[in-house]
């Protein structure tokens, strides 16, 4: 009995536990040992309701059914068992008044007389994690789709977590073999001397600092390979601030690289032979040593310049000229090896440089390509012409600088002139 | 007085008759402003629920007193300006299930609303 205006302590804390379970908003109920509705909560009455159910006449194997065969059936097999009976099943109903809910279940027996069950209308969540879900397709498909870009999730050492399709299209790689190898193990050795081939703990350590980090290095494709690619590291960062990962998207830059490289490669090159020029020349003893095969120590220097030359140009034309360059420039490549330097300095002279501190195998190397250079037969508009060229070797000191033993082999070659042409004088 | 003489559940003039003191009635009375705040709940209603009035009273009756009527049923029903209608229903009356009978009322002279519940 409810005592009007004077309520008890005691009466005053059932009414605000009526109240509190009058106002829950998550359907209550509980059922008896025989699974007929004891209890439930306003909550039950109208979730129930868009179940098509009548609370006041429905037991529980009723409400089960409505929710779905499956909650009825792992009930009825749960068969008093005391514990989780479905720890959560979600299904979908159209209320009467014809709009879509997603209602989750949860049912618990604590104690084989009863069995409490709880139904939440989680459609908000639904359709949020839907929209989600709907939100991480199109991205899927943005990202499904784009060329030249590859995206990958890293955790926070480096470890790839989840890439798109298009980084593995780049790399040629599945994605199985992707996820979780570290990012920067496909980075390719650097072709083009000693690479930033970086480790990851630099990386984070530059995307604490800046905020990012920018990588260009080359990667390694399945194929064998390389790409060029720019690759920029940002960090995903948690609410509180800490970074939990990173992503990295790295652009295929294999093009530009190449044109770069292509227009590197003309400022150092002569296009009517393809050697080197000058430039290319002191570009390649400039570079970095980098293999280990690589000469680094002091060289022997052949000075080669074609005899009479300006009487070649003279009869035959510039034309002519050319085809006589060309073809000498092709007899003393055939006597380069790796490691040696050859050169177009100019005119007709052309420069070897030998890996070798040996004035011998310098002078026997010379002699041969004196040789060659005798034998050539040069074709041109119905003519053959036959040339000459004299030589000039110098051994460099060590540590002496290279173009003082590039003087010292031109003199030489001066005095070849002098005594004759057409052989090989080697300085003293 | 025409006006405290007991109504009945059924009378056609019902809201005429609820002016006087509802705490005698059998059956429960929920009345409202057009707020659906509850103005006034009566001893039957009060019993049922276990809710006193002064819990009651002031409250939006559909969202927080008996949130099982916010529906196109019950409280969907109350956006006529009149009505007089009676469904069968179910009410978590101190957690039972209870199957009650519920009078919807409306009048257009009248700016209140009225639930009447009669229990089975």
């Amino acid at each position: 009995m409810v005592v009007i205006g004077g309520a008890s302590a005691l009466q005053r804390e059932v009414e605000e536990l009526l109240q509190f379970v009058y106002l829950a908003p998550v359907a209550i109920a509980r059922l008896d040992e025989h699974g007929e509705v004891e209890m439930l909560n306003p909550k039950a009455v109208q979730l129930l309701e868009a179940l098509h159910i009548d609370s006041g006449r429905a037991d529980g194997a009723t409400i089960l059914e409505a929710f779905s065969a499956e909650a009825c059936r792992a009930w009825r097999a749960s068969d008093g068992r005391v514990g989780e009976v479905i720890p959560g099943l979600r299904c979908s109903v159209t209320r009467p008044q014809g709009d879509l809910i997603h209602l989750l279940l949860r049912v618990v027996r604590p104690d084989p007389r009863c069995t409490m069950l709880t139904i939440e209308d989680i459609t908000v969540t639904v359709e949020q994690e839907r929209e989600l879900g709907r939100q991480r397709q199109r991205l899927a498909i943005a990202l499904e789709h784009i060329r030249g870009f590859g995206v990958a999730m890293l955790d926070q050492a480096g470890t790839v977590t989840e890439w798109n399709a298009s980084i593995g299209r780049l790399l040629g790689e599945a994605e199985e073999t992707l996820v979780g190898s570290p990012l920067l193990d496909w980075q390719a050795d650097d072709a083009d001397g000693p690479g930033e081939a970086a480790s990851f703990s630099h990386v984070a350590s530059g995307v604490a600092r800046d905020g990012w980090c920018q990588l260009q290095a080359p990667w390694r494709r399945s194929d064998g390979s390389v790409l060029w690619g720019d690759c920029m590291v940002s960090p995903l960062v948690d609410t509180d601030g800490t970074i939990d990962g990173y992503v990295a998207v790295i652009r295929d830059a294999t093009d530009q690289r190449l044109q770069s490289q292509q227009l590197i490669n003309e400022a150092l090159t002569d296009p009517l032979t393809g050697l080197f020029n000058r430039r290319g020349l002191q570009k390649r003893l400039s570079a970095p040593k980098r293999r280990a095969t690589d000469p680094l120590g002091p060289r022997t220097w052949v000075m080669v310049d074609i005899d009479h030359f300006k009487r070649v140009n003279d009869t035959y034309g510039h034309d002519g000229g050319d085809a006589v360059l060309k073809a000498v420039a092709h007899a003393l490549q055939q006597e380069v090896r790796d490691g040696d330097t050859l050169a177009r300095l100019g005119g007709e002279e052309f420069v070897l440089a030998i890996p070798e501190s040996s004035v011998d195998v310098g002078a026997s190397i010379a002699e041969v390509l004196r040789r060659r250079v005798e034998a050539l037969t040069i074709g041109m508009a119905e003519r053959t012409v036959h040339v000459t060229a004299s030589f000039g070797v110098a051994v460099q000191a060590p540590g002496e600088d290279w173009t003082l033993a590039l003087e010292r082999a031109d003199a030489a070659l001066y005095r070849a002139k002098g005594e004759g042409r057409n052989r090989v004088v080697l300085s003293p | 007085m025409l006006a405290h003489q007991s109504p009945t559940f059924e009378a056609p003039d019902v809201i005429a008759r609820l002016g006087g003191d509802l705490d005698q009635l059998t059956f429960g009375v929920v009345e409202m402003n057009e707020a659906c705040e509850v103005l006034r709940y009566n001893r039957a209603e009060s019993v049922k629920s276990g809710l006193p009035p002064e819990r009651v009273v002031g409250r939006h009756f559909f969202r927080a007193v008996a949130p099982c009527t916010n529906n196109v049923r019950v409280a969907g029903r109350f956006e006529q300006a009149t009505l007089d209608e009676t469904i069968a229903y179910t009410f978590a009356l101190r957690m039972k299930p209870v199957p009650v009978t519920l009078r919807m009322l409306r009048n257009a002279a009248n700016d209140h609303m009225y639930l009447l519940v009669r229990w089975s």
